[in-house]
């Protein structure tokens, strides 16, 4: 019995193939697809092969590549069955197959296919090295060539690419690798057409794969940029794309090995982790050192008896204190680029109440400061200038107040942020002039607020308020 | 008329065999000639000469020499003759093709 496996995707072709080859010791069996002719000499082997050229899918010549590198059936006698033999007069078809037959009308060649098996069956089968059987039939096409060319050309660009390229049928299934995938995947051509892509990977990421299969809506959709995707030691990201032409739908994957990528990323991560740990450490230090200091002056404070230097002295620690809490801050969190405001106006308004205000006057703070995030280089001046005023109201507007209160607040509108600080004192004196002032702490305020670009007034409002503007569009200032 | 005894001992195979294979036949066609008219109205010259080569050789096969005829003069003239006159041989080759289509719907 000769067993005869026919591979095309015209029925009318294999079933005249079918027709006229069958007989009582010849079994025919015909396929549409390379695909499906893979799986089918898993479990038989033909004597005779006669596969069409132009497939989609797994053409004849990938077809015809992966049957004689198969150890099953490297041995069956290949033919080529095809439409554009005329083109391919010039090919060298004997590396790939035994015998090639132009596709030509069924009544020319029947008696082809016929003395074909004859021959086979008889040993004759030499001849057939020699060149296409029925060329004669037909005539040139020179429009078909260029399309022929058009394909291979494509398919040498394809392989000479550095990026793995893989396509699926729409089950799933590799019909296509170039060179770049292969060396990916570790695993020869023939041994990777056919195969269910999602069976390359580890369970997890054969998941991932099968949910993208199914997603598929004609976007692109990616794997690798968020998960890792590891394939032998490998990093790698997939990008998926659905290709439509007419009828036929096919699964196209770029692969990109991106395992320096990954290696690069992670030392930089590493890298910015010890910088980071490192800064939180300067930070710490430049607080310890801020806060010795004021305890020196309030060392110091204790040895002096003059009230006036006693009150400078105390200003003097507030405002190095006002300081070290930035640091503080900055040490415990994770952004080391600022610091959150409202926490911070808070702590200091405490510690400053905690300093200047006793038990028989007690003072109360109320914050309505919104959650902003501060750069550094402005968060010591505008902690500075913060620390002046509470001090000035604490010290001079609340001294002897019985329920005296200090209000922060926040406001904005298109233009500026407002910070005022309020408190509930008898107001400036009347002859007040802001220019001609000579307190230490409110010329520091005046040349802090030019340091980062603000606008300061102050003015008697039932009590004092001072408030500092400055510009939305000042980012270095808030973000 | 088509004389489909004489078809089928023509190429070779029982009546039968010859009658089961114009039905594949009448379905490739369908998408065939489909193909072949959305190719001239989209004025797609690679799409028409690629879908005619097919019908000539699909036609031929079955020794249906008229149809096959018909799209050889479209398959050659699918490059530079004027869009009007390859509409006109379009709809020739549809009307052959409909005549071959309703003898085979006869037989089966």
């Amino acid at each position: 019995m000769t067993q005869i496996l026919v591979v095309d995707n015209n029925p009318v072709v294999l079933d005249f193939i079918k027709e006229v080859l069958s007989s009582d010791e010849r079994k025919v069996t015909v396929l549409s697809s390379g695909l499906e002719a893979l799986e089918w000499v898993k479990h038989t082997v033909p004597d005779i092969v006669f596969v069409d050229l132009i497939m989609p899918q797994i053409d004849g010549k990938e077809l015809c590549a992966l049957l004689r590198n198969n150890d099953r059936t490297r041995d069956c006698f290949i033919t080529i069955i095809s439409a554009i033999a005329a083109e391919d007069r010039d090919f060298d078809f004997t590396g790939l197959a035994d015998a090639y037959l132009a596709k030509i009308p069924f009544k020319k060649m029947r008696g082809y296919l016929l003395k074909l098996v004859d021959d086979f069956e008889q040993g004759r089968t030499d001849h057939y090295k020699e060149g296409i059987v029925g060329l004669e039939e037909i005539y040139n096409r020179e429009i078909t060539r260029e399309l022929l060319f058009s394909k291979r050309h494509m398919e040498m660009l394809l392989s000479s690419i550095s990026d793995g390229f893989v396509e699926l049928s729409e089950d799933g299934k590799i019909i296509f690798v170039n060179d770049a995938a292969l060396d990916i995947f570790g695993i020869q051509r023939e041994e990777l057409l056919t195969v269910y892509l999602p069976d390359l990977f580890d369970p997890d990421t054969g998941e991932a794969i099968k949910t993208i299969l199914q997603r598929m809506n004609g976007e692109e959709l990616v794997l690798g940029n968020e998960e890792e995707v590891l394939l032998r030691d490998r990093n790698l990201n997939l990008r998926f794309n659905t290709v439509r032409y007419g009828e036929f739908r096919s699964i196209n994957i770029i692969l990109q090995d991106i395992t320096d990528q990954r290696k690069a990323e992670r030392i930089i991560k590493e890298d910015l982790e010890k910088k980071e740990a490192l800064l939180k450490e300067v930070h710490h230090r430049v607080k310890n050192n801020l806060n010795v200091i004021a305890s020196l002056l309030s060392l110091q404070t204790s040895f002096v008896e003059d009230a006036l230097a006693k009150e400078h002295l105390t200003d003097s620690k507030s405002r190095v204190e006002s300081m070290a809490l930035i640091h503080e801050k900055l040490y415990h969190t994770e952004d080391l680029s600022g610091i959150y405001l409202d926490t911070y106006l808070e702590d200091l308004a405490a510690h400053l109440i905690d300093t200047y205000s006793s038990s028989r006057h007690p003072i109360r703070s109320y914050m309505k400061i919104p959650s902003l995030h501060i750069k550094l280089e402005a968060a010591v001046p505008l902690g500075l200038i913060v620390n002046e005023l509470i001090t000035n109201s604490l010290e001079h507007g609340l001294k002897d107040h019985t329920e005296g209160k200090v209000e922060l607040s926040l406001s904005e509108d298109e233009v500026y942020y407002c910070l005022t600080i309020h408190d509930n004192g008898p107001g400036l004196p009347g002859d007040f002039d802001l220019q001609k002032i000579e307190s230490l702490g409110l010329m520091l305020v005046q040349n802090l607020c030019q340091q980062i670009g603000a606008e300061f007034s102050i003015a008697s409002k039932e009590g004092t308020a001072a408030t500092l503007c400055f510009r939305k569009e000042s980012r270095a200032l808030i973000e | 008329m088509i004389d489909f005894k004489a078809a089928a001992d023509e190429i070779g195979i029982s009546p039968e065999a010859y009658k089961r294979l114009c039905a594949l036949f009448l379905e490739t066609m369908k998408e065939d000639t489909e193909k072949l008219v959305q190719a001239v109205s989209s004025g797609s010259r690679d799409e028409i000469h690629g879908s005619a080569h097919h019908i000539k050789g699909a036609a031929a096969n079955l020794d249906f020499e008229l149809l096959s005829a018909r799209a050889e003069e479209i398959q050659h003239g699918a490059r530079e003759q004027d869009m009007s006159v390859l509409k006109q041989k379009v709809d020739q080759l549809l009307a052959e093709y409909r005549s071959v289509k309703s003898e085979i719907e006869e037989i089966l």
